[in-house]
């Protein structure tokens, strides 16, 4: 490749945290106008990294050359300064504030003459400008407040302000993790226009279909060191995943279909604040998926049926008998063996200052301790059990949650209901943020518990774990169910399934 | 050999604020001249008899909001309301025990309003435990008709029958609160909720009610104390709240409590309330005037918020 | 038409309380609304008004400053203790006053901002503990007692009259104009907005987080200076219960106008209305003729049933909101 081609010389980049060695002596290069997608199980280094080269975190050794020029960020401002911007994983757009606004909070545009006044006007024009420029001008007015704005044009958004200054290149965390399929197409046709323009893309994300699609070259990284670069066309998805974990993990999603058994949960025309006459059900020994845009309501339904969220209308059958809706709660779902593992696992699904103990035990508080005092030794006890159960990774069942990856937490999670003995489990988003090695511990634990005679309900937005692992799918759209696929039956592609979630009840032959 | 060196120095940090007391306790006991000789045990005594137990339990009633994330302003006019509640009804009826159960009454009602409007509505903490702290401040006015109440020896009599009684009645408190938050499944629960309450209703707790309890046990603390302050004084005003809240706030912090869910213990308010008795009069034993008291409170927190970074960065310094 | 329509719904319940007990004192009272009297509520405003300027900002940062009411308390006292001590008492001598007012709230300020913001400790344990501290003080440099009687000069800073307005009320405007500007139209105004609305978002956008919250605590201090010296020229005493109650009024002023408590929303133009009613409630309450004790009393019941009206409000138009947009389909 002719030498300037390449934007960005990365050298023996190292990181130390106390105790580990977070980026360990990497080196590759990115090249102007590429999407070079940046992969690796959680923990691998690869956030740390591009960190790095945001000025977020400083660097303990090794060296950048940046367009030529030795380069080392001195902080946020400084790598902004050079051309470098990044978009968080984490959407971090100030709600109250005006798209404008967010675009160039930190340096917003003064007047030139006289006492340095911010210039309001100036801000305004140069946001819409920005806007336009990425095709969202339609959508997005620069004086709108980001509240009001829907999550996918709030990533728009971000990416308008990581875009906003002389840029050169161009890093995203898993931009697409808020993101339903349609909305994907059209963060891809942005990048394609700034790829145009000749800027430099790292992309960082786990979904494979995506990086096929997307990407031009793919660097793996695994335990902070850097395992290698292939070009996508050169590549397979099983040769990437080898890459990152060290060994062929075989199939993904590794289902044996079962028979299905009697009807563990129906619903009738259930209807609630964001939902309307729901009709489904779920036998023992299946996995229902349920696709669908996001704000199409499918949460509200897993809530209300779990009693978390008021039901207005319809009627709820667990095992065939009718459940009474009034004063239905979470506590009475959980009496009648059903469980919900949340989509925000954070700040619904965990007590992350407390232990794992404390965050395996606290739905059976009653029954584990009947006598209304806490055995700490069994506390401990049954903790441990589901730590092994679940292989999750630490033996130490008093380290706190907060401290581990998302995959462990979701394992603890999992614990927590697993105790329950329920069996019909809902699934929200189960392996949101969690890396390719502890997804497929996941889907086999889901695989083992409706082969026992669970049935599980997962609420999903990944079209590959959709298609992959249910043995029916689910679609909704704007708060009706808009379509049912079976497997045998009904073909089960992401464009099938896509086509179902985009049409609106009725309009179904 | 390293395992029990780790062990200690973790007790040590854990177990900070107590440090702050012994501290304390020794610095006064140094440098001034009567603070621990002999003849001045009955001095320490006369402290953890009669003031301590006060302070203990202001900041008693202050830390079981701050475990649910919340705190309680209307502690002070808690006090003054029940107490010339009590002091009325023993007016009107010279029954010790029905006057206990009506001060009790007034403070669980203040409290469950409070968690009423904090749980069910939706009010934040600050703001409704504020209101009421003025409603309640209000309403003793209206029913004083700004008089006081004096004279019921024979109320006193069951407090001051014995010298021990104020420390009994707050250590049973203590102890109680204690074995109920830290070793039952109910106190597991209202740990659960102060941490993470969206969390703990997906778990099947009524998050709601276990908040509006803690606000109820804080009422209740707060009346009983104010019962026992008006037995001390022998009078029942309707300002008798006055700085009460503010000296809860003091105990608690100090005892290192804090505004974070789930972060602070029953035991922050046993140690909170000696070091802040200490406090008083060790200042007053090294000759520091009455006046200076306050200031020297201010002192105090900052210096144990310093002193608890200290530590912190020597703990994380070891590892 | 439509236009009044729309702007008469725009108004919040809270102010249609609070315009119903203005009418209500107006009606009870001789004059309430007569321009003499109006002229001293603005006086009265004008320390509380300024104190709230550095209340604003803390609280659009999602936090509190507690200490201001001591901060005033011990700035007026220091500063009243030099002019006693100072004998004659020249213009030069109510400069230094002044100064020194401003400089010890400033003092108290930059101990806080550096506290929380520099070394991170909890914003509810240092503006606790500078409250303590600086009430404390106050009490122990008078042994509890009051000073008071100063010279006419230094009344004059807020009793002196210029162009036929009182001079008090001219401090306050310029200090309100000038933190108008600074909140509104500097970089550093737009990054009190920013932290409070998304702190991370501020700082992965290269916001230096801890020295604007540095400079906010400093300013609060020194808004505390400025309105101890409005607050000392006035009254003409001072001593160790001069500011009490202040921190509750300003926050009160700050909520009152608008400015939600987890930050990030609202501004300074509804401080100036909140101030101005907490102070107009005060004068009918004491007009009325009712005891000090009641007149707090009164005061805080109203504060805080509006505070409480409007929180309950948001509470059920949200609630509302989400059926409306989601029964829509």
């Amino acid at each position: 490749m002719e030498q300037q081609q390449v934007l960005l010389e990365i050298k023996n980049l190292t990181k130390v945290f106390p105790g580990v060695v977070a980026v360990d002596h990497v080196s590759f290069d990115i090249r102007r106008g590429e999407v070079h997608v940046l992969i690796g199980e959680n923990g691998a280094g690869k956030s740390t990294l591009v960190k790095m080269l945001a000025g977020i975190n400083g660097i303990d050794e090794g060296e950048l050359i940046f367009d030529g020029e030795r380069f080392k960020p001195a902080d946020v401002l400084d790598a902004q300064n050079h051309g470098i911007n990044m978009v968080h994983q984490e959407l971090s757009l100030m709600p109250n504030r005006t798209v404008a606004q967010n675009i160039f909070v930190g340096r917003e545009p003064v007047k030139e003459k006289g006492l340095k006044w911010v210039d309001l006007k100036k801000m305004n024009e140069e946001s819409q400008k920005l806007l336009d420029g990425l095709g969202v001008g339609e959508n997005i007015r620069a004086d709108a407040w980001v509240k009001d704005l829907s999550i996918a044009l709030q990533q728009m958004v971000e990416v308008a302000k990581a875009t906003s200054t002389e840029n050169k290149l161009l890093i995203l965390d898993e931009p697409t993790s808020s993101l339903t399929t349609p909305e994907i197409k059209a963060l891809f046709e942005i990048i394609q226009r700034l790829k145009e323009r000749g800027l430099g893309i790292i992309y960082i994300s786990h979904r494979m279909n995506e990086i096929f699609e997307v990407g031009d070259r793919i660097t793996v990284m695994r335990d902070g060191k850097y395992v290698g670069t292939r070009e996508v066309k050169n590549t397979n998805v099983d040769e990437v995943i080898n890459m990152m974990i060290g060994r062929n993990i075989g199939q993904l999603f590794d289902r044996k279909w079962n028979k299905p058994g009697k009807v563990l949960l129906e619903t009738k025309g259930l209807t609630g604040l964001r939902f309307r006459n729901v009709n489904l059900k779920v036998h023992a020994g299946e996995i229902v998926g349920v696709a669908g845009l996001v704000g199409a309501g499918r949460t509200e339904v897993a809530k209300a049926i779990f009693g978390f969220d008021p039901i207005e209308g319809g009627q709820l059958f667990r095992e065939g008998e009718e459940v009474s809706l009034k004063g239905y709660t979470p506590k009475k779902a959980i009496e009648k063996g059903i469980a919900y593992l949340s989509e925000d696992r954070k700040q619904e699904g965990l007590f992350l200052d407390f232990t794992i103990s404390d965050n395996i035990v606290p739905v059976m508080l009653s029954k584990l301790f009947p006598n209304g005092f806490v055995n700490n030794r069994k506390k401990v006890q049954v903790a441990d059990e589901y730590i092994k159960k679940l292989s999750v990774a630490t033996t130490d069942s008093e380290k706190i949650v907060g401290s581990l990856s998302g995959g462990n937490q979701q394992k603890v999670a999992l614990a927590k209901w697993l105790l329950t003995k329920a069996d019909l489990f809902i699934f929200d988003e189960p392996t949101r943020g969690i890396d390719i090695g502890a997804k497929a511990e996941i889907y086999s634990l889901m695989d083992e518990l409706v082969r026992e005679g669970a049935g599980i309900l997962m609420i999903s937005s990944e079209m590959t774990e959709v298609c992959g692992v249910s043995d029916r799918i689910y679609a909704m759209h704007d708060g009706e169910i808009s379509g049912e696929l079976i497997r045998g039956k009904d073909e089960f592609s992401e464009d099938n399934v896509l086509s179902i979630m985009l049409k609106k009840r009725g309009s179904h032959e | 050999m390293k395992a029990e060196k780790l062990n200690l120095k973790l007790l040590f940090i854990k177990g900070s604020r107590v440090v702050v007391l012994l501290v304390l306790f020794i610095v006064f006991s140094v440098f001034t001249e009567n603070f621990f000789r002999f003849d001045n045990w009955s001095n320490i005594g006369n402290i953890l008899l009669q003031e301590a137990p006060f302070y203990m339990m202001l900041a008693l009633a202050m830390v079981i909001p701050m475990i649910v994330g919340g705190l309680d302003l209307s502690v002070g006019s808690n006090i003054s309301l029940s107490s010339f509640v009590c002091a009325m009804v023993i007016r009107e009826t010279e029954n010790p025990l029905l006057a206990i159960i009506a001060g009790l009454m007034v403070g669980c009602l203040i409290g469950t309003l409070n968690g009423y409007m904090i749980a069910k509505i939706g009010v934040p903490p600050f703001v409704a435990t504020y209101s009421m702290d003025w409603i309640a401040k209000g309403a003793v006015l209206v029913i004083s008709k700004g008089g006081q109440i004096t004279g019921f020896n024979s109320f006193r009599a069951i407090f001051n029958s014995w010298r021990g009684t104020y420390l009994l009645i707050s250590l049973v408190f203590m102890v109680l609160a204690w074995i109920l938050y830290t070793k039952t499944v109910f106190g597991k629960r209202t740990y659960c909720v102060g941490c993470n309450a969206e969390a703990a209703r997906i778990s099947g707790m009524k998050s709601a009610q276990i908040r509006i309890l803690a606000y109820l046990a804080s009422g209740f603390v707060a009346a009983m104390t104010g019962m026992m302050y008006i037995s001390k004084l022998g009078a029942a005003e309707p300002t008798l709240g006055g700085a009460f809240t503010m000296e809860a706030i003091a105990a608690a912090l100090i005892g290192g409590a804090s505004f974070v869910g789930a972060k602070s213990k029953i035991s922050n308010a046993l140690v909170g309330g000696l070091i802040i008795v200490v406090l008083n009069n060790g200042l007053i034993h090294i000759g520091v005037p009455g006046v200076w008291q306050d200031c020297a409170q201010g002192v105090i927190i900052i210096a144990a918020i310093l002193l608890e970074r200290l530590l912190e960065k020597m703990q994380t310094e070891r590892s | 038409m439509n236009k009044v329509k729309n702007f008469l719904k725009g108004i919040s319940g809270s102010s249609w309380a609070g315009i119903a007990l203005i009418i209500f004192f107006a009606v009870a009272i001789d004059n309430y609304l007569g321009s003499r009297n109006l002229m001293n509520i603005l006086r009265s405003t004008s320390a509380l008004v300024v104190v709230s300027v550095g209340m604003t900002m803390a609280i659009l940062l999602g936090e509190i400053d507690m200490s201001v009411g001591g901060v005033i308390t011990i700035s007026a006292t220091l500063a009243g203790m030099y002019m006693q001590a100072a004998g004659t008492v020249t213009v030069g001598t109510v400069v230094i006053a002044v100064i020194i007012c401003c400089l010890v709230g400033l003092a108290f300020g930059l101990f806080n901002g550096f506290m929380i913001g520099i070394k991170k400790f909890n914003f509810w344990l240092v503006t606790f503990g500078s409250m303590s501290i600086s009430f404390g003080l106050a009490k122990g440099v008078t042994n509890g007692g009051v000073i008071s009687g100063f010279d006419k000069k230094f009344q004059w800073i807020s009793t002196g009259r210029v162009l036929g307005i009182s001079t008090c009320i001219i401090w306050a405007v310029i200090i309100c104009i000038i933190s108008v500007l600074i909140l509104y139209k500097t970089r550093f105004g737009l990054h009190i907005y920013a932290i409070g609305d998304s702190e991370v978002c501020a700082a992965n956008s290269g916001i230096n987080v801890r020295k604007t919250r540095f400079w906010v605590y400093a300013l609060s201090g020194l808004t505390a200076g400025l309105a101890a010296v409005l607050l000392l020229a006035r009254t003409n005493s001072a001593g160790a219960t001069i500011g009490e109650g202040y921190e509750f009024s300003a926050i009160a002023a700050v909520v009152i106008g608008g400015t939600a408590m987890e930050g990030g929303k609202g501004g300074f133009k509804g401080t100036i209305f909140g101030a101005i009613f907490i102070s107009a409630m005060k004068n009918g309450l004491q007009l009325i003729g009712l005891s000090n004790y009641w007149q707090q009393v009164l005061l805080g019941v109203v504060i805080i049933a509006i505070i409480l009206y409007d929180v309950i409000n948001a509470r059920v138009r949200f609630k509302k909101s989400l059926r409306r947009v989601y029964s829509e389909g």
